[in-house]
């Protein structure tokens, strides 16, 4: 989102939040999360997929609603007004190919009419036949629902597919298939937009019901504040705010001044680090291992201020209009271990992972009585897959998930470490001036242990991180 | 609500002071003194300049003070009695296009040992080419270079920086005509073609929402300074670039004007002005090496650049008038092989820059002994 996007959205959400009326500002917030979409979408390469991204992001959300989190028991006639208050912005986005705001939603001029309008009357029609499904059994249409976003989430996220993806899309829109890159695949916020529907059908799978109207489903996947960067909120805990349960008041200082907090951390901080940080064009540039540490450490400061001061943008947005969004960092660079760490960074993300992977995966490792693994090994081959998923979530890449790796195996030791040292540290506990000093080197340990995780995670190649390390620890290799 | 309607008041009435004060105040020039250069990083070996900030870690800007003070010059400090501190000024060939610091003819004479008197004395050589091909450029960074004290001072020059229509087409030199006006000033010489587009700056162009794009200039070239500190990069050095064109249309036109192109029309008053500017310290003019084609139409045309008759009737007078004048002067524009040149007729690699310092080397001690 871009400084511009922001104030756009600023005044949007200022207005909504001066409607006193819960349904009515409901309704408002439904219709600029649905124009939304299409705004805050970037431009893609691929002709009219600036159109085509944010419309599939609206069907794939509608049809898990649909299936997932609609009353069975009522009539897909009874949320007429909320679907036409999502498929009618729909319509007036396609539409406006013909008027003289033609980029005014989408970056570019729309499709012609000839494919968006039957796309969106396609989408109706399967919303009203999904009633007739509701009745049959549906968990294997779940297990088609999880596998078609995880296989689109890891067809965005995996380079080499991502490719052929563009090549794929290139060829059907008549553009040169030469001119394909990975980098073509913008779709915004499909990485979260995926990990919020697939914890609805994942709940549902499970037999969880929890039923909201379309338009609350739609704002709470697509509530724009939280499209592009975080944090991931949970359903039952948005859709209270939108079922009426506003905050009493707006509390506008708290909302300005995370924005202003916000703004500051992105646009100043963040910004101005990005120009002394490490990156995959300078990594092998530096002549001495001082500038090379500086580098790293400005990295390690830009990623999180530029992460945090999006979460605190979106969340004083949310508050502009009476919803709180959840906390997403808590001063995770101040922490003194690593499991600390990973409890104060990208909070909901790693919440998500813990409730819908690690705990089910550790029940699972531990309910083989037969056989019993070690608990040990529980905790490590747990911590593993539930790092290297969230690696993967950043990028299918070999570093990615080195970088999966390096954190798993860093929570693994310290849990070991934990677990020994326990008594110990208890006791230090009991002298004061030891004990902070403990914590200073734990502090510090835990931020070397993260700021050197980084080099996987900026760098391309395994290749170059290898070179990297070389660089830091021992100076300029010729 | 109340908190926030104060803060948005106190905030409007901050910006209000700040616009208010800023037009008369004009910080911009001497904010561009304060900088980390010559500190906490080292100063540039030449002034910054560049289109691709983002792999360059280096950009064009047209604020002088902050050009001098992220120079090395500003933080070269006083001179040791064994050392000779020598300025070459001039366009992209000296500033080094494709080069390395160390690569360019400054940075090839810097740290050579000469023998004067009898004593051996080291040249400290300092970088102040900047890429564009103008007289009054060159004049306006000897302005300041002589706040640093040169012992002697190189200008490399080319015909195609002596147009008038060249002098104030740089941006560094029409964003700094009131300086350039005042040099000429001090030199007492005003040039015609000047006095006519001098102007006068307009109130917008002064005001602080004209200038935020000159302030955050200031901020991004202190923000370069820790990659060019930690990777001594300084300029995009491409893997492939053109070769400069060796066969040419029959075209024999300089500046639209076929033939000799008229002295009037020639900035040559630029040179006295700098050598009044200079005062005692002797300055060298170096007619400086050009590729010489030997493709089509080679006898019409020497390169992009010259048509033959143009260059040998400029050339003829830039050596007529050194000789007249008794200016000291070197004519070195036939000296590299064409092989040397990179990626433009004035272009050339550390090989010419070599040969070029080799020839200086025979000419520096002679010239500082008289």
């Amino acid at each position: 989102m871009f400084l511009l996007d922001i104030v756009i959205l600023l005044a949007a959400f200022f207005i909504i939040g001066l409607i006193r009326n819960p349904k009515l500002r409901t309704a408002l917030i439904t219709v600029a999360s649905v124009l939304f979409v299409f705004y805050l979408q970037p431009l893609v390469p691929i002709r009219n997929f600036d159109y085509w991204f944010p419309f599939l992001t609206l069907s794939f959300t509608l049809l898990t609603w649909a299936f997932c989190a609609r009353d069975p028991d009522l009539p897909i006639q009874a949320n007429r007004d909320e679907l036409a208050l999502i498929l009618f912005p729909m319509l007036i986005v396609a539409l406006s190919r013909h008027t003289p705001f033609n980029t005014l939603f989408t970056a570019s001029r729309p499709p012609a009419l000839w494919l968006s309008l039957p796309a969106i009357a396609f989408l109706f029609i399967l919303l009203t036949g999904s009633v007739q499904l509701l009745k049959k059994n549906l968990t294997v249409l779940y297990s088609v629902l999880i596998t078609l976003l995880i296989s689109l989430l890891v067809i965005i996220k995996m380079p080499c597919l991502a490719l052929k993806a563009s090549e794929f899309l290139r060829s059907i829109s008549g553009q040169q298939i030469d001119s394909a890159l990975a980098s073509d695949i913008r779709w915004l916020g499909y990485s979260y937009i995926a990990f919020r529907l697939l914890s609805v059908v994942i709940d549902r799978k499970k037999g969880r019901k929890l039923f909201v109207s379309p338009g609350q489903f739609v704002s709470y996947v697509c509530f724009p504040p939280a499209l592009a960067a975080g944090p991931i909120d949970r359903l039952d805990r948005f859709a209270k705010s939108l079922a009426g349960n506003f905050l009493a008041s707006i509390p506008y200082d708290d909302a300005f001044q995370r924005l202003a907090i916000g703004a500051f951390k992105k646009f100043i901080l963040a910004d101005g680090l990005a120009f002394i940080a490490l990156s995959q064009q300078n990594h092998a540039q530096f002549q001495s291992s001082c500038w090379t540490w500086s580098a790293l450490i400005a990295y390690s400061l830009q990623i999180y201020f530029d992460f945090s001061g999006y979460t605190d943008i979106a969340i004083g947005l949310g508050l502009l209009v009476g919803i709180r969004l959840p906390e997403n960092f808590n001063h995770p660079y101040l922490k003194p271990d690593i499991a600390r760490f990973w409890n104060n960074w990208h909070m909901t993300l790693t919440q998500w992972i813990r409730s819908y992977v690690f705990n089910p995966l550790t029940r699972k490792l531990r309910s083989n009585k037969q056989r019993p693994l070690p608990q040990w090994l529980i905790v490590l081959l747990a911590q593993f897959v539930t790092m290297g998923l969230i690696g993967a979530w950043h990028g299918v890449t070999f570093n990615f998930l080195i970088w999966g790796a390096w954190h798993a195996f860093g929570l693994f030791i310290h849990q070991l470490y934990n677990d020994r040292m326990k008594d110990r540290l208890l006791a230090l506990q009991q002298r004061p001036q030891i004990y902070q000093l403990y914590l200073l080197l734990s502090w510090l340990l835990t931020f070397l242990f993260v700021a050197l995780g980084w080099v996987w995670f900026v760098l391309a190649e395994p290749g170059d991180a290898m070179a990297f390390y070389r660089m830091l620890l021992m100076g300029r290799i010729p | 609500m109340r908190r926030l309607l104060r803060i948005l008041l106190k905030t409007l009435l901050i910006l209000a002071i700040l616009l208010a004060g800023y037009t008369p105040l004009q910080p911009e020039p001497m904010l561009g003194k304060i900088s980390f250069y010559n500190g906490l990083f080292p100063g540039r070996e030449r002034l910054p300049f560049g289109e691709t900030p983002r792999t360059a870690y280096n950009f064009s800007l047209s604020n002088l003070n902050a050009m001098f003070s992220s120079h090395k010059i500003s933080g070269a400090g006083k001179l040791v009695s064994e050392e000779i501190r020598v300025v070459v000024l001039g366009d992209s060939s000296t500033w080094g296009t494709l080069l390395k610091p160390e690569e360019t003819l400054a940075g090839q004479l810097d740290g050579k040992i000469i023998e004067l008197n009898g004593t051996e004395q080291t040249l400290q050589v300092f970088n102040l080419g900047y890429p564009t091909l103008s007289l009054s450029k060159d004049l306006l960074l000897l302005n300041r270079a002589m706040e640093y004290q040169p012992d002697l001072i190189l200008w490399p020059l080319t015909m195609e920086s002596f147009p008038i229509d060249k002098q104030l087409a740089t941006a560094l030199v029409a964003d700094n005509l009131k300086e350039l006006s005042t040099t000429f000033q001090k030199a007492s010489i005003s040039p015609q073609w000047f006095e006519s587009e001098k102007g006068t700056e307009s109130w917008w162009s002064r005001s602080l929402f004209s200038q935020r794009r000159a302030l955050w200039d200031l901020i991004r070239l202190q923000l370069y300074g820790f990659l060019w500190a930690g990777t001594g990069i300084d300029q995009d050095y491409p893997q492939d670039y053109p070769k400069p064109t060796i066969d040419f249309q029959a075209d024999d036109t300089f500046h639209s004007i076929s033939g000799v192109y008229p002295d009037e029309l020639m900035a040559w008053d630029v040179l006295e002005a700098g050598l009044k500017t200079a005062g005692d310290t002797p300055i060298l003019f170096i007619n400086e090496p050009m590729l010489i084609s030997n493709g089509e139409n080679s006898d019409i045309r020497y390169n992009f650049y010259y048509p033959v008759e143009a260059y040998d009737y400029w050339h003829r007078e830039f050596l007529n008038r050194c000789k007249s004048n008794q200016w000291h002067c070197q004519d070195y524009w036939d000296i590299l092989p064409n092989i040397v040149f990179t990626n433009s007729a004035i272009h050339y690699n550390l090989e010419g820059a070599v040969v070029l310092s080799e020839k200086l080397m025979e000419t520096i001690p002679k010239l500082l002994e008289q």
